[in-house]
């Protein structure tokens, strides 16, 4: 009967053992995961606790408050005055150009100003001839959009187009890049 | 064994317990899953309800904005300053109170915020909370993207700050403020500063853009040519983006982060813009997954026609009685999500509740919450997509809508457009007025009936002549003659649909002013002053307006009198040798005839008027013979009718019994159930040898 005792208590230590450094693994693990910034979430994934990036923010805030003075958008630059016209020299981007259907279409915004009232002219050249399309704008946060130009194909004829936008207000112009349309 | 499972659960509870983790974790998304197409999915960015109440926006404030300084008192850093004191000494801010986002309050009709009003709630001031819930309600935007928003827009941001100014309401949410300078906010909009006008002009220009997407410079189902950065020399892109949510991030802030600026998250990079960046891991950190499950779509346009080849439409919204009972609805889609859909995998379906039996269900349906299924083999994302079906037209008047939605068979409900169909209906009227209701003695409508035919017992013929004074349309077999409130009637003819139901329409339709009719036999089951009351009605749907109408009937109680007129006895049916019934033999059978005058005032018939043994009455017959319909009735009329002033004849076989002697047979007609006529002591003087 004491032979049999003993080797049973070793199993117990062993085992014991083996567990403990089990636990130790999964505790690493987990603590490993919330460095890797993982937050507790319910069903839906919205998280529960804070995470790394906003204790972050808060740490920010707390070693410069000047941070409230910033804003957290993309903000463009202040466009600049054209010395000769006095006009602002605002960025004009021509973000599409294509077809669909029956139908042309091309879009287009001014990126660094706010306002009303300016007009939009996309400019379809080929060779000589030249294509005019007007549009009115409307507002955005931090720009300007040209309403988008949509007319039949019918108005040009075959090949290579070349598309422009010039914006021009009471204050500012600016001309897009320049992109091209086959039809 | 019970030990080592000791051992094992001790041991997980000692990791959890050294780890100090809440079990449901994880991972973090990577800035290089920002796919510049897909920010995030329409059927997210669109789900106003997400959050459930303004509440469950207070919940999320109370736990992910910092324990607040309001007061300031809190160590600043600089020297041994409070961050009141730092605020005012140094940076020539604002002193205290300093309001967090989860305290914030305003009042929208005056302006008037914590900041004046001692840091927290005062009477007649919103929370942040409502402002944020109450503008994704309006303009059905996701609170969860307006949250995320004011966290990468706000300076601070003002979600992770414990002692906020006021001047990081002014501006929340980046509306407003075009450009950097100089002084930053020297070209800022003061009519756009404000939280509660922030977050609602965020709210309204994001559901704006949704709505009228065809008109701005970034669409959906396009490629489009998107800056790195404000500056155009720092080049762009061209993007594919796939969705209306996508879109609005970018003409929101327009700038699509370069590689750089993606790798170097949260922080800075040459050329980077980083709002979008931001918004996409923000998202994530907070609320999971930007991506949904793919479907999505939305309104293109509906129709209404009469025929499925959609040649002649039809305005649901003024249908009368007189229009078709079928009408041909047709519904135009755009799929607005990621996932193409395929025929008899997208289906339209009844919503609000989903699944509801409809109203309109028609027999071409697939069941009654499937009217269809899509028309086209496949629709992908971008392109257009049509259900076609057959609808019934609602049966009852008035206005109500018809809501529809698509779904994913076995997959999901789509977004839910609150799309619907509305029908208005003219009530229908039931009405009419009667032309005329002569009775006749014969069905063929050649003999009004005289005044001696109003007798107990009679059957008279009427032809109901009627005008449809209402709006719809009668139709043989919907609009029956019927007793009023389905009373029985003294007028019941067993050639009635039931005592209740003289008869039908005589013509097929009978259209509103036109004149139908309704034939049908009365039998005048009483005497005396008869008001049996009719109406029409339509079945299932209607009873007519009541007009009283009615025959004023006046019944003369029925009077059956005969006289003999001759009787005789012979040996065969056919009558041509006459017998000696004084001299019979026993078990001998003679065929005897009664010939009577009607000289009462109502029409014998046959199998009413019967001969019956008398003397007396109904008593079993010594002459019975099998051809007899029973022992006392021996025969019944052998005419179909007799009228007032006719003669009858009453034939039958008589069998002499098998005992010799002299027998009187009486005999009398009988009215069955209304009465025995006069007895004038007809009788057989059989003798039997």
């Amino acid at each position: 009967m004491k032979n049999t005792k003993k080797p049973i208590k070793k199993i117990y230590i062993i085992i014991a053992a083996i567990i403990v450094i089990a636990a130790c693994l999964v505790a690493w693990f987990i603590l490993q995961s919330k460095q890797n910034n993982s937050v507790a979430r319910d069903s839906n994934g919205t998280s529960l606790e804070r995470s790394n990036e906003e204790l972050k923010e808060t740490d920010t805030i707390t070693d410069n408050p000047s941070v409230k003075e910033d804003s957290g958008s993309d903000i463009p630059a202040t466009p600049e005055k054209n010395p000769e016209t006095g006009l602002n020299k605002v960025n004009v981007i021509l973000t599409s150009t294509g077809t669909s259907g029956d139908q042309v279409d091309a879009s287009g915004f001014v990126s660094n100003v706010v306002e009303n009232g300016g007009k939009c002219t996309f400019l379809f050249t080929q060779g000589s001839k030249t294509l005019t399309k007007t549009s009115t704008t409307s507002t955005n946060p931090t720009s300007t959009t040209c309403a988008t130009v949509r007319f039949n194909k019918s108005e040009l004829s075959t090949g290579e187009w070349k598309v422009v936008i010039e914006y021009r207000s009471e204050t500012s112009y600016g001309k897009s890049n320049e992109s091209s349309l086959s039809l | 064994m019970k030990k080592i499972l000791s051992l094992l659960t001790s041991g997980l509870l000692f990791a959890i317990v050294i780890s100090g983790a809440t079990p449901i974790v994880a991972d973090a998304v990577s800035p290089m899953d920002f796919k510049a197409g897909r920010i995030i999915d329409d059927n997210i960015f669109y789900n106003k309800s997400s959050m459930g109440s303004v509440q469950g926006v207070q919940n999320f404030l109370n736990t992910h904005v910092p324990a607040c300084d309001t007061w300031g008192t809190g160590p600043s850093g600089y020297g041994n300053l409070t961050r009141a004191q730092y605020a005012q000494q140094v940076k020539g801010w604002a002193g205290p109170p300093y309001v967090c986002l989860q305290n914030y309050h305003e009042n929208p009709s005056n302006g008037e915020t914590s900041f004046e009003k001692g840091g927290g709630a005062f009477t007649g001031g919103q929370s942040a909370a409502k402002i944020i819930w109450d503008s994704a309600q309006e303009f059905g935007i996701n609170p969860q993207v307006l949250l995320v928003m004011l966290r990468k827009e706000s300076a601070g941001p003002l979600t992770a700050d414990n002692w906020p100014l006021k001047s990081q309401y002014k501006y929340a949410m980046g509306y407003g403020c075009p450009d950097s300078g100089p002084g930053y906010s020297a070209n800022c909009q003061t009519d756009k500063a404000g939280f509660y006008k922030q977050m609602r002009l965020a709210a309204w220009q994001l559901r704006y853009y949704a709505d009228h997407m065809s008109s701005y410079n970034y669409q959906p189902f396009r490629n489009n040519y998107i800056q790195h950065h404000p500056d155009p020399g720092c080049g762009g892109k061209t993007v594919y983006i796939e969705n209306k949510a996508t879109a609005s991030l970018y003409i929101y802030t327009p700038y699509t982060p370069n590689d750089g600026a993606l790798r170097a998250y949260p922080g800075e990079a040459s050329c980077g813009a980083y709002g979008n960046r931001n918004f996409f891991m923000m998202f994530n950190d907070w609320f999971g997954s930007t991506l949904g499950n793919g479907y999505r779509w939305e309104y293109a346009g509906q129709a209404a026609y009469t025929d499925s080849s959609k040649s002649t439409p039809i305005d649901i919204n003024n249908l009368s009685p007189q229009s078709p009972n079928r009408v041909y609805l047709t519904l135009r889609v755009q799929n607005t999500g990621s996932t193409t859909w395929t025929k008899n995998s997208v289906n339209l379906g009844t919503s609000g509740p989903q699944n509801r039996a409809s109203a309109i269900y028609d027999p071409s349906w697939a069941s009654p919450s499937r009217p269809a299924t899509l028309t086209e083999a496949s629709v992908g994302p971008g392109e257009y997509g049509t259900f076609e079906f057959w609808a019934k037209k609602p049966l009852s008047g008035g206005t109500f809508r018809e809501y529809f939605n698509l779904v994913a068979e076995g997959i999901t409900w789509m977004n839910d457009m609150g799309q619907h169909y509305l029908f208005n209906v003219t009530p229908s009227t039931y009405k009419w007025s009667s032309v005329s209701q002569p009775l006749y003695t014969d069905s063929s409508k050649q003999t009004i009936a005289p005044a001696d035919a109003f007798v107990r017992g009679n059957r008279l013929y009427t032809s109901v002549r009627v005008q449809n004074t209402g709006n719809t349309t009668w139709y043989k077999n919907s609009v029956n003659f019927a007793t009023s409130n389905n009373a029985a009637s003294n007028l019941y003819d067993s050639s009635w649909s039931s005592p209740s139901r003289p008869t039908t329409l005589t013509e097929a339709s009978v259209g509103p002013g036109e004149y139908g009719t309704f034939e049908f036999w009365v039998t005048l089951n009483r005497s005396g002053a008869v008001r049996d009351y009719f109406n029409i009605v339509a079945e299932n749907v209607s009873w007519m307006v009541d007009i009283g109408f009615h025959y004023p009937l006046s019944v003369a109680q029925d009077n059956y009198v005969w006289q003999p007129y001759t009787q005789t006895a012979y040996t065969d049916a056919s009558k041509s040798t006459p017998v000696n019934i004084q001299n019979l033999a026993k078990g001998q059978r003679v065929f005897l005839e009664i010939k009577a005058r009607n000289n009462g005032n109502t029409t014998w018939k046959q199998n009413l008027l019967n001969l019956g043994t008398n003397g007396p009455r109904n008593r079993a017959s010594a002459f019975y013979d099998p051809t007899w319909a029973s022992l006392s009735r021996p025969t019944t009329l052998k005419e179909a009718s007799v009228a007032p002033g006719q003669v009858g004849t009453f034939e039958f076989w008589a069998k002499a019994p098998q005992q010799s002697g002299t027998y009187n047979e009486y005999f009398n007609f009988v009215a069955e159930n209304i009465a025995w006529l006069n007895d004038i002591g007809l009788h057989y003087p059989f003798k039997v040898n």
